[in-house]
């Protein structure tokens, strides 16, 4: 740690600062573009994730299935969980090749490890009464999980879900740094290049894409609840 | 006859932990027809007795025990039968409240009856037939709930969702009803208008009605015959009117209190010193309840 450098080289800094300013908005089609393909790369890595995760949750519940199926499962989604995402995308880059494709299959592994986890946290916090209700009827074991669990956790998945897609919006804005497309390819060909008034204004879009998100999944979180 | 009647219970044995016994050798029949109470203080065993009988349970291995239901196996010598989910559709469960899907609306948790008998596949995708969801209508009137219907059960209160409950298992076409506790936690009026709703059931269906209860006067008001538990055995089981305050200071000793508790204000809802309804959505209000 050296932290007199910031004042000594404080002149340098100043300059690299200044070398942002003002942003250079002159490309924003494309970047604007670019930010669309990044929030496509985390939409459809959420959706997938969460589409796997419903019946992945339920799997990984220990208040619904005995111990020799949810102890593997978890297993399972530790392992989905516990590699970053940009390691993945570094994957199926070679895998699939270059492109937005990669990040969305990057985001979709290791996001199925995350959701189901907090799918089945949700699960083993219901009520259990009204489900026995369901069984005492004659109901089958997955008419149990339809009408016993389903509405009881409906609102926390909801909501669980749109915090992973802001998340996932934010992580797809660094994935292209690895080559798997997006608003991240961009930026990081800008910083490379020393074109910081560039930089800039990919940043401030960013910045502006990301606000947006978190405005309208709050309005649609309210919805659910 | 052996196994004619509507519940047949042989040496029922359920120990919880290494040596807690829940329930101890507890036999009994309940004939058809019949409308029975089971008493007792918290812990004495009601609540696993009809959860046993729902074969919601497993009871102890390795013990001789069978329960019967309308002569329908439910489980013998520890082993749930196979076939449970037949049986279970004959057998109407009451619980102590919050037995209904919250989220959900009252006719869907009512047509949830329906479930053994219809398609799988049109019960796994709510997709309940006219006739059913008519007869779930049909069931909602007679326990006078036609006009909630359409709500979300967890905007009902206590008392409405317990008749909500019964309802449901008049669309399970029900031979047998088990209600656990159904009257704990409402108010003397909501409490006396779920009595009577199951009690008319009884009279009117001729269902078979085993009800726990934690007061002992409605169970001299409503049921003709009462077992009375402690300790996870019978140490009484007859006719009601014999349970006098004296006579259940004999079974109970001390504890005596809790069964009898509320006894002054049951059956006069203008009694003085329980003015207030309950507020039934609030659960700490069980547990408020007189531990021993």
């Amino acid at each position: 740690m050296r932290p007199g450098d910031l004042v000594r080289y404080s002149g340098n800094m100043w300059k690299f600062a200044s070398g942002f300013f003002p942003p250079d908005f002159y490309e924003w089609p494309t970047y604007a573009e670019e930010m669309v393909v990044t929030v496509q790369i985390a939409l459809w890595g959420t959706v997938l994730a969460v589409v796997c995760s419903i019946p992945l949750g339920i799997l990984c519940a220990e208040n619904v299935v005995p111990v020799w199926v949810y102890q593997p499962m978890r297993r399972l989604m530790d392992a989905a969980r516990s590699i970053n995402e940009l390691v993945f995308a570094m994957l199926f880059v070679v895998a699939v090749g270059l492109g937005p494709f990669a990040g969305v299959l990057a985001l979709f592994i290791h996001n199925t490890g995350i959701i189901a986890k907090l799918f089945s946290e949700a699960v083993e916090s219901i009520d259990p009464r009204p489900v026995e209700g369901v069984r005492a009827t004659g109901g089958t074991g997955v008419q149990e999980v339809i009408f016993g669990i389903i509405p009881q956790v409906i609102p926390l998945w909801a909501s669980y879900t749109l915090y992973r897609f802001e998340t996932n919006v934010r992580s797809a804005t660094v994935l292209g740094i690895v080559g798997a497309g997006g608003i991240g390819q961009t930026l990081w060909e800008a910083i490379r290049g020393f074109y910081y008034a560039e930089t800039a204004a990919i940043m401030i879009i960013i910045l502006a894409s990301v606000t947006v998100i978190d405005l309208i999944s709050q309005r649609l979180r309210r919805a659910f609840i | 006859m052996a196994n004619a009647g509507a519940i047949e219970i042989r040496n029922l044995t359920k120990t919880f932990g290494r040596d807690t016994k829940a329930l101890n050798g507890v036999t009994f029949s309940v004939e058809p027809g019949e409308m029975v109470a089971l008493i007792g203080a918290s812990g004495s065993g009601k609540s696993t007795l009809i959860r046993h009988i729902a074969g919601l349970v497993q009871p102890d291995a390795g013990v001789r025990s069978e329960i019967t239901v309308n002569g329908a196996q439910v489980q013998s010598n520890g082993r749930i039968d196979p076939h449970i989910r037949a049986v279970r559709t004959q057998v109407g469960m009451v619980s102590q409240q919050f037995n209904l899907v919250p989220r959900l609306s009252l006719l869907t948790n009512v047509c949830l009856g329906a479930l053994g008998r219809i398609p799988k596949w049109r019960g796994n995708l709510a997709l309940f037939p006219k006739e059913e969801r008519v007869h779930a209508m049909d069931a909602l009137d007679r326990v006078g709930m036609a006009r909630f219907a359409g709500q979300r059960s967890s905007t009902l209160s206590g008392g409405q969702q317990q008749r909500g409950a019964v309802a449901r298992a008049l669309v399970q076409g029900a031979q047998v009803l088990l209600a656990d506790e159904p009257i704990a936690s409402l108010d003397p009026r909501s409490a006396r208008s779920v009595m009577q709703t199951i009690a008319s059931l009884n009279a009117e269906d001729g269902m078979s009605v085993l009800v726990s209860l934690h007061q002992v006067d409605y169970a001299v008001r409503f049921c003709p015959r009462t077992i009375a538990m402690s300790d996870g055995r019978i140490i009484f089981d007859g006719p009601s009117r014999e349970l006098t305050p004296s006579f259940l200071q004999e079974l109970y000793g001390e504890r005596s209190d809790e069964v009898i508790l509320g006894s002054a204000t049951a059956l006069d809802e203008h009694a003085p010193d329980n003015p207030k309804p309950h507020d039934p959505a609030s659960p700490e209000l069980q547990d408020a309840r007189v531990m021993a």
